[in-house]
């Protein structure tokens, strides 16, 4: 089991009168190799959730265990090798472009896998990776992060923990004030990660992101798990439950099969396929 | 990050939160002067120290700040206390003559002591009765009080509204700017960046990762608050009302003139040199000449 949260309580400023709880007796696994999405309202604890794993946050309750590394306020079963942690879990933070703080593009992107021991050679050579990756080409290497636009910093950043080559990938609203081209793109890019084996958890108000991309869904409210689903039975119950938007596609789909067109709901992920599926429902061959 | 937030105001709603930021700073200041008035004899200092401390205590237990708060604020004066206790012991007070430990040729004096343990008395009270302040008022209404005491001062063309309006922006982004530096940090640290242990280079790049993404928000905030101050109109010299009026009431009067009475019976004790311990007890000279 690579990710386990086992009642997993989270206090902001424990014991003053600012205390608040963040996280109620969380408990959940993410398998490896899946695309899980996280859901809920703002302020439901998501971000607290994703920064346990790697250990930014101590669980004022429980413990988390990533792979053979366990988070914990237990001094003899939390790990001592948190860096290796934090090489394993990449996150990316919402707005990521502010972390941004080098002369040059690829000396920015360099920076984290320097952090984790490489070379100069070796980290500048994964940062041109990881920045051909996400859309930046050549030209891009030598230019300063801050003339960049806000969208190619945000691929900067997103390339400076690419970079460091995670098995798992923490997204907090990747696409957020993305134009829609700039986050389809984006998006693409973490299902390619995906499809080459690495792990990825995405956190997200987007539920046509959720539908298209994700295999697993976990709703969050007021610091609880609510829900371990998948996308097509979240969508199917009643979905106020937790004021979530149900997909415009989805909607549109379930009205074409309540007209009687027989179609697997499993099959549709993005309007391709619902091309594809209404040509197969109707016996087109071609 | 945890110590940056030492003397923050907490939310309770006590007699003392709910006076005017005013008369507290008045009271505050008049507070401090009968805090650091001297005695003659060092009896009377310890007495006349007593009392007011636990007179700021009880402030404290009805203002609802708890001591463990007062304890964390003074362990960033550990260093100061121990450098303090150091030097009066290396250099003792002049007149010094009462031993209370020989270490080889070199005597450490009862005056050292005494001299370090009031100036110790005399900081925690300092730090207290600030504590109390900040902790039950909020900054804004502090700079409001701020504002108002400096009103005199427009008669000579000082700015006054401009000094209040920065000070009130730059309290508002404290925390702010607080919670920025946790982000960048998180992020930081998601890259591998220890911020607590390594080498003194590797420590400056961490640093560094932090300062360059912290100034460039602190630029952007201020630049779009410029903004959105001019987009409304602000004009600094203009006549303008306020939301919150700062209100005088019958516990301010009673508490200032409370106030006001114990720091005038410190002066004239002092002064006077009025030594009512000796009078009361009578006690043999050997200890007041201490």
């Amino acid at each position: 089991m690579p990710i386990k949260y086992t009642d997993v309580s989270f206090t902001y400023n424990d014991k003053t009168p600012f205390s608040y709880e963040a996280l109620r007796g969380v408990n959940l696994e993410i398998l490896d190799g899946s695309f899980t999405a996280i859901v809920g309202k703002t302020g439901c604890g998501k971000s607290t959730l994703i920064q346990q794993l790697n250990g930014l946050l101590i669980p004022s309750e429980g413990e988390v265990a990533v792979n053979q590394y366990v988070v914990s306020k237990n001094r003899k079963r939390r790990t001592k090798k948190i860096k290796e942690l934090r090489k394993l879990v990449g996150i990316v933070f919402q707005f990521p472009e502010y972390q941004l703080f080098e002369e040059t593009v690829e000396k920015d992107v360099a920076f984290g896998p320097k952090n984790f021991g490489l070379s100069n050679e070796e980290a500048l050579k994964n940062a041109h990776d990881a920045l051909r990756l996400v859309g930046l080409d050549d030209t891009f290497f030598k230019r300063s992060p801050f003339d960049l636009s806000g969208g190619e910093r945000r691929r900067v950043a997103i390339a400076g923990i690419l970079a460091l080559k995670p098995s798992i990938l923490v997204l907090d609203e990747p696409t957020a004030g993305l134009d829609p081209r700039g986050a389809r793109e984006m998006m693409k890019l973490f299902k390619g990660l995906h499809d080459n084996g690495t792990t990825v958890i995405l956190v997200t108000h987007d539920m046509n992101i959720v539908l298209e991309y994700s295999d697993t869904v976990i709703v969050m409210e007021d610091g609880e798990v609510r829900e371990i689903t998948t996308p097509l039975q979240l969508f199917n119950q009643e979905n106020d439950l937790y004021s979530l938007e149900t997909p415009l596609l989805y909607k549109f789909v379930k009205l074409l099969s309540d007209q009687g067109l027989k179609l697997n709901l499993n099959e549709i992920k993005d309007i391709e396929s619902l091309g594809a599926a209404i040509a197969k429902a109707r016996g087109n061959k071609k | 990050m945890k110590g940056m937030t030492l003397g923050r105001y907490a939310p309770f709603n006590t007699v003392i939160h709910r006076m005017d930021p005013r008369s507290k700073l008045l009271m505050l200041v008049l507070m401090m002067v009968a805090v650091f008035y001297g005695y003659q004899s060092q009896v009377m200092t310890f007495v006349m120290g007593g009392i007011i401390f636990i007179l700021i205590l009880t402030i404290l237990l009805i203002s609802r700040i708890s001591l463990k708060q007062l304890f964390s604020s003074l362990k960033a004066l550990w260093i100061m206390i121990i450098i303090l206790f150091i030097i009066n012991v290396l250099v003792p007070p002049i007149g010094a003559s009462k031993i209370a430990l020989s270490i080889g040729t070199y005597n450490i004096f009862w005056e050292s002591i005494l001299q370090s343990a009031k100036i110790i008395l005399r900081l925690v009270m300092m730090i207290s009765l600030t504590l109390i302040l900040t902790a039950t008022t909020k900054p804004l209404d502090l700079t409001y009080a701020l504002e108002w005491y400096m009103y005199p001062l427009k008669l000579i063309k000082f700015p006054t509204h401009e000094i209040a309006m920065t000070i009130s922006i730059a309290l508002r982004f404290i925390p702010t700017l607080l919670d920025e530096t946790m982000r960048i940090m998180n992020a930081q640290a998601s890259r591998g960046v220890d911020f607590e242990h390594g080498k003194v280079k590797e420590k400056i790049k961490a640093i560094l990762s932090l300062i360059v993404p912290l100034f460039m928000s602190a630029f952007q905030r201020s630049e779009e608050l410029a903004n959105a101050m001019e987009a409304r109109g602000y004009n600094p010299r203009a006549k303008r009302t306020r939301y919150r009026n700062l209100h005088w009431g019958i516990s301010d009067t009673l508490s200032l003139i409370f106030v006001i009475t114990i720091t005038t019976g410190v002066i004239v004790t002092s002064v006077m040199n009025w030594n009512f311990i000796e009078m009361i007890f009578n006690i043999p000279t050997w200890v007041v000449i201490l």
